[in-house]
């Protein structure tokens, strides 16, 4: 009896470890893939070929319109971000609230979660889990002195894979 | 041979009457010997958990492919089944270091897996699932450093949960309560119930400051412990929960003196009636518990629990309560002649004291003087204290 159990626990620890790469294989088939558009920076030249990659994206700041959030949120408080693709199928942010709502056809509704605002240029910053690309094989390069367009792809299960960068 | 065989043996001996069933015992019991070699283990655990750890920092471990996560896969299982046999052929604790291990080792290689794959974490989950693991081998092994680590995976994986997700889990928490709070009870184990206790606290602190707006909802949530150490009978439960609950809450309040004269805190400050009806409620209960079992005195401890932080000068009530509450057991040690509770109502005392003379004193006057009067105040209080404990140790001696 003991050593069913035993080797049950085998089974389901490595199913455990066996889950996220396999999930990670049907990304691209389950999941939404969106295109974001990239921060300009003007002093980050030698941030390109690093083993890992940090883009700031146009949705980390969410300007005041369209932050539909009255009350003062803390730290790493989660919010929903709404996101729509425009002509060219990239996507901009167009609302923000703090419960989670049922996408409209064409939205894409991801999570982040909410890091402070600045008043003086109304923005909010909101991070997503996303801005850190592995880069260890070497694949991407980024230019921070133009805006990328990054094209990733979105698990419903909280999942995402980035898959190329191309310039705007 | 080793214990079992001789268990078996023993028993054939015993029903052949060649020897008798306390005889068995007896033999068996010298078998148990302490041994030594437990801390270096302990540390050699330790130790290679670590390694296994910083080597999956490094660049190889993190690229997302399979190949890696096959080498996880082999080295958990290799750790668990050479865990598991040498737990059977040996008597000592071997064994079960390398089961701790190989739980260490899944868990992390979950955690490491989950960050290489680009997973953002949601709900805490992953801790979760190493939790039922944790359960289960505890039902498989039964032994003590596996619940220690189990009791700390669940109060890492809250914290660390709450730091980064402002989030606090009530799967784990119900993991912790139920899983965990069921098999310490089973133990009868002093100190596992002080870390029980401990991880409670934390757990509750973390509640108290992710979940919820208001800090001061800690005071509700700490209430629980106190009313659990009245309900359970045993002393082994009893007191263990009782100290540390009594314990944070008196830290606590000290904190919130200090924290209740800055401005910005008070600001912050609003009040919030769910917190008042299930304090009330809470509160209720513990005194109608106190009631019952004929615990009059021991209504002093609720002096701590008392929310004073909507009163104007909340500092200096919340000084107030915790000079009470040392003088309330002092005044009652005194009464019944027990000198247990001088010696609780005495310590209470040098840390409120300690509190107020910090909290005036360090503003007003010259540095080395609040150094010189600080000592002067602890040497007094350390003579108080060492009257206590010797009348404590003669009063044993003559039972």
């Amino acid at each position: 009896m003991k050593r069913l159990l035993f080797i049950l626990l085998m089974i389901i620890q490595a199913a455990a470890l066996l889950l996220i790469p396999i999930q990670y294989e049907f990304i691209d088939d389950y999941g939404e893939t969106i295109r974001l558009l990239t921060e300009k920076h003007y002093y980050d030249e030698y941030y390109t070929d690093q083993d890992y990659l940090y883009i700031d994206y146009e949705i980390n700041r969410i300007s005041d319109e369209i932050w539909e959030i009255d009350e003062e949120l803390d730290y790493k408080e989660q919010v929903y971000v709404v996101l729509e693709p425009d002509e060219t199928g990239v996507h901009h942010a167009v609302r923000a609230t703090t419960v989670n709502t049922v996408a409209a056809e064409g939205e894409v509704i991801i999570q982040g979660s909410y890091s402070y605002s600045d008043e003086q240029i109304g923005k909010h910053f909101v991070n997503y889990g996303f801005e850190s690309v592995n880069n260890l094989d070497g694949k991407y390069e980024i230019d921070y002195s133009k805006q990328q367009i990054v094209t990733i792809h979105l698990a419903p299960w909280g999942q995402h894979s980035v898959s190329a960068i191309e310039n705007y | 041979m080793n214990r079992r065989e001789l268990e078996r043996e023993g028993k054939k001996w015993v029903e052949e009457g060649i020897i008798s069933a306390d005889q068995l015992d007896e033999i068996l019991k010298r078998q148990e010997s302490k041994n030594p070699g437990y801390l270096v283990l302990l540390f050699a655990v330790l130790l290679i958990g670590l390694g296994f750890l910083t080597f999956m920092m490094s660049d190889w471990a993190r690229v997302p492919h399979i190949s890696r996560v096959a080498v996880i896969i082999i080295v958990t299982v290799f750790l668990y089944v050479l865990g598991d046999v040498l737990n059977r052929k040996r008597e000592d604790i071997l064994g079960i270091g390398f089961i701790v291990i190989g739980y260490i080792v899944f868990g992390s290689g979950m955690l490491l897996i989950i960050d290489i794959y680009g997973v953002t974490l949601y709900s805490a989950w992953p801790y979760v699932i190493w939790t039922v693991v944790g359960l289960m081998l505890i039902y498989l092994y039964k032994h003590q450093l596996l619940y220690a680590v189990v009791l700390g995976v669940v109060t890492f994986g809250q914290m660390y949960m709450a730091a980064d997700l402002s989030q606090f889990s009530w799967v784990l928490f119900g993991l912790f309560l139920l899983g965990l709070g069921y098999l310490i009870y089973q133990m009868k184990n002093k100190l596992f119930s002080y870390l029980f206790a401990i991880s409670y606290t934390i757990q509750m602190f973390v509640l108290a400051v992710a979940d919820f707006d208001q800090y001061y909802w800690f005071l509700a949530l700490m209430i629980p412990l106190y009313l659990a150490s009245d309900f359970l009978k045993d002393d082994i439960y009893k007191l263990p929960l009782k100290y540390i609950s009594i314990a944070s809450i008196f830290i606590y309040g000290m904190y919130q003196t200090f924290l209740l004269q800055e401005e910005w805190f008070q600001m912050e400050l609003e009040f919030e009636l769910s917190f008042i009806i299930v304090w009330v409620l809470l509160f209720a209960a513990g005194v109608w518990l106190k009631f019952m079992n004929n615990n009059r005195e021991e209504l002093t401890d609720f002096i701590l629990f008392i929310p004073v932080m909507f009163l104007p000068l909340s500092y200096f009530f919340s000084l107030i309560m915790l000079f009470l509450f040392s003088l309330g057991w002092i005044f009652i040690g005194y009464y019944k002649t027990n000198h247990s509770f001088i010696l609780l109502g005495t310590i209470a005392f040098l840390f409120s004291t300690f509190t107020a003379y910090i909290q005036f004193a360090w503003d007003a006057i010259n540095r080395s003087l609040f150094f010189f009067i600080g000592g002067i105040l602890l040497l007094c209080i350390s003579f108080l204290i060492d009257k206590q404990l010797r009348k404590i140790r003669r009063e044993e001696e003559k039972q």
